[in-house]
């Protein structure tokens, strides 16, 4: 794979899943 | 209450609400429309307008819509109809939208149960696409008037039938105990089973190379107008907002729920759902590519023809054993996909009329059931894929996106003017770890209805001129199950909205 592909691909990953794990864990705090 | 007429129960947990949430928006749409949309639109680079489109529409529609049924309660007509009675025919307007899709979708639900059952023995053959459109579809040509579409075929119309069944059964259980429950089972089972075949998908040769076709950014696209309307018009369509669906949820949800953050995840669980649909397809795309000694360009095909032409034709060239198992999770990760989406645009349509007449809810649930399911039959004729193909983009362009447009334009502006946005856009601030500031939520739903009507008015000008016209379908095919649909849908809503309400609570509210 190029690497602009590769960097396109963990950008996506980070954003997209980090953002849906993080925003679980964030807003789980404090959840009654 | 007029919640009272509605349902008795709601949801219980948290998580109920948020899994039934995400099983509405990760549908069939998220599989066979996402990756090609963004292999089409700039590969790698389509992310961007993409991610933009959730933020700036997906997620803040989500919080809208969060926040109304959470305060105001009840079916998407008696919502709005709390904002201002004249607003009422927008929730019905969304209530068609609810009534005329799973006629097809179900259909299509249909389907993929034959599928799944023919999985276990590669049973479609060599020849995939014959297999789909003869001896399945028994696909006749375009009909000669619009209403001759043929006998049923009595194969998909005992599958359509069967569907609503399952549908039925589990509305009848009632929200907690049939939607929560369902879904607490169905997503989390979906979501690893699809995990499965996305993993095995990646360990195939060619994978690499159909990752390649789909993340490799062509920047020099972003600078198309096309690819931002594309990226707006998937993250709108596979949300399963301005249907109705999250306002009727939301509204069972218990009063101090942490809205701000299940719209979020919400939002952003079904755009993770949409780019791990892209890792397992185009690392599959690159299997078959490779297999068959041609480029991806070559394989590459959204819709229905991704699910039961090109996967089959996959699924033929794995090795023995792996093949059918592959594909038994595959399509049955698809219907139920496709099911748990189904059940949210019907309770809808329950919570609409049940709650309008004042009709008991279980009632209303077999009734719906027998007419959705009895209008699904069309699409069970050898002219039904025209019919279904027509229906799902006249009501997409025309009744979805003016629905969205109205309720992010004309419903903020009445909030504006009525001073309400502290109130209503900032209602789930008091009980949700993420705050929202609702002026500039405000600024950002304004603008997103603008980029609606700019959808809207493209659609208006594309079709109405012979040269570019849908589909190159007939103009009495076009007429009457495209423009007619779409009239009736307006027709339909102006209807129920004048007519009064028998529901006293709900007279008493206003």
């Amino acid at each position: 794979m190029s690497a602009s592909a590769i960097l396109m691909m963990i950008f996506c990953v980070v954003l997209i899943w980090g953002g849906f794990i993080g925003a679980i864990l964030y807003s789980s705090k404090d959840q009654k | 209450m007029s919640k009272k007429n509605n349902s008795s129960d709601g949801f219980k947990s948290r998580w109920g609400f948020i899994l039934a949430a995400m099983g509405s928006a990760i549908g069939l749409g998220n599989i066979w429309r996402y990756p090609v949309v963004a292999y089409e639109n700039g590969g790698g680079a389509f992310l961007i307008p993409y991610i933009v489109a959730l933020l700036t529409a997906g997620i803040p529609i989500l919080i809208l819509e969060f926040n109304l049924g959470n305060k105001f309660r009840g079916s998407a007509p008696s919502i709005f109809r709390k904002i201002n009675p004249k607003l009422e025919f927008l929730g019905w307007l969304q209530t068609f939208i609810a009534v005329v899709v799973p006629v097809f979708y179900s259909a299509i639900i249909g389907w993929l149960i034959y599928y799944f059952y023919k999985a276990f023995s590669l049973g479609w053959g060599s020849d995939a696409s014959s297999f789909f459109y003869g001896d399945f579809l028994k696909l006749s040509d375009v009909p000669e008037t619009a209403f001759a579409l043929g006998g049923f075929n009595v194969k998909i119309a005992g599958l359509v039938l069967l569907v609503w069944v399952v549908t039925g059964t589990i509305l009848f259980m009632g929200v907690e105990k049939g939607i929560e429950r369902v879904n607490k089972i169905m997503v989390p089972t979906l979501l690893f089973m699809y995990a499965i075949v996305v993993v095995y998908s990646l360990t195939l040769n060619g994978a690499v190379d159909g990752l390649q076709k789909f993340f490799e950014p062509q920047w020099s696209m972003l600078k198309e107008p096309s690819i931002w309307t594309a990226a707006y018009g998937q993250v709108f369509f596979s949300t399963s907002i301005a249907a109705g669906i999250m306002l009727t949820y939301a509204s069972y949800t218990p009063k101090d729920s942490d809205l701000n953050s299940n719209a979020v995840i919400t939002g952003l669980g079904n755009a993770s759902v949409e780019l791990a649909a892209g890792f397992g397809v185009f690392a599959a795309l690159g299997f078959l590519a490779m297999q068959n000694g041609v480029g991806i360009d070559e394989v590459v095909k959204g819709g229905p023809g991704l699910v039961f032409e090109i996967y089959p034709a996959i699924i033929n060239q794995l090795p023995p054993v792996i093949g059918p198992i592959v594909g038994v999770i595959f399509y049955l990760s698809l219907i139920f996909a496709g099911i748990s989406s189904l059940i949210s645009l019907v309770e809808v349509v329950i919570s609409a009329f049940s709650e309008k007449f004042n009709v008991n809810r279980n009632v209303m649930v077999i009734t719906m059931t027998v007419v959705l399911g009895g209008a699904s039959l069309l699409i069970a004729t050898p002219a039904g894929l025209y019919v279904l193909d027509l229906l799902d983009y006249f009501i997409n362009t025309y009744i979805w996106q003016t629905s969205g447009a109205i309720q992010t334009l004309v419903v903020v502006l009445v909030l504006v003017a009525t001073k309400k946005v502290v109130d209503v856009l900032g209602h789930g601030n008091k009980s949700s770890v993420i705050k929202v500031n609702p002026n500039v939520l405000t600024v950002i739903l304004l603008a997103t209805g603008c980029v609606l009507v700019f959808f809207i008015a493209k659609g208006v000008i594309s079709d109405t001129n012979p040269e570019t016209v849908y589909g190159g379908y007939p103009d009495y095919m076009i007429n009457n199950w495209g423009w007619k649909v779409v009239g009736l849908g307006f027709v339909f809503s102006i209807i129920l909205a004048v007519l009064p309400s028998k529901t006293k609570a709900v007279e008493e509210e206003n």
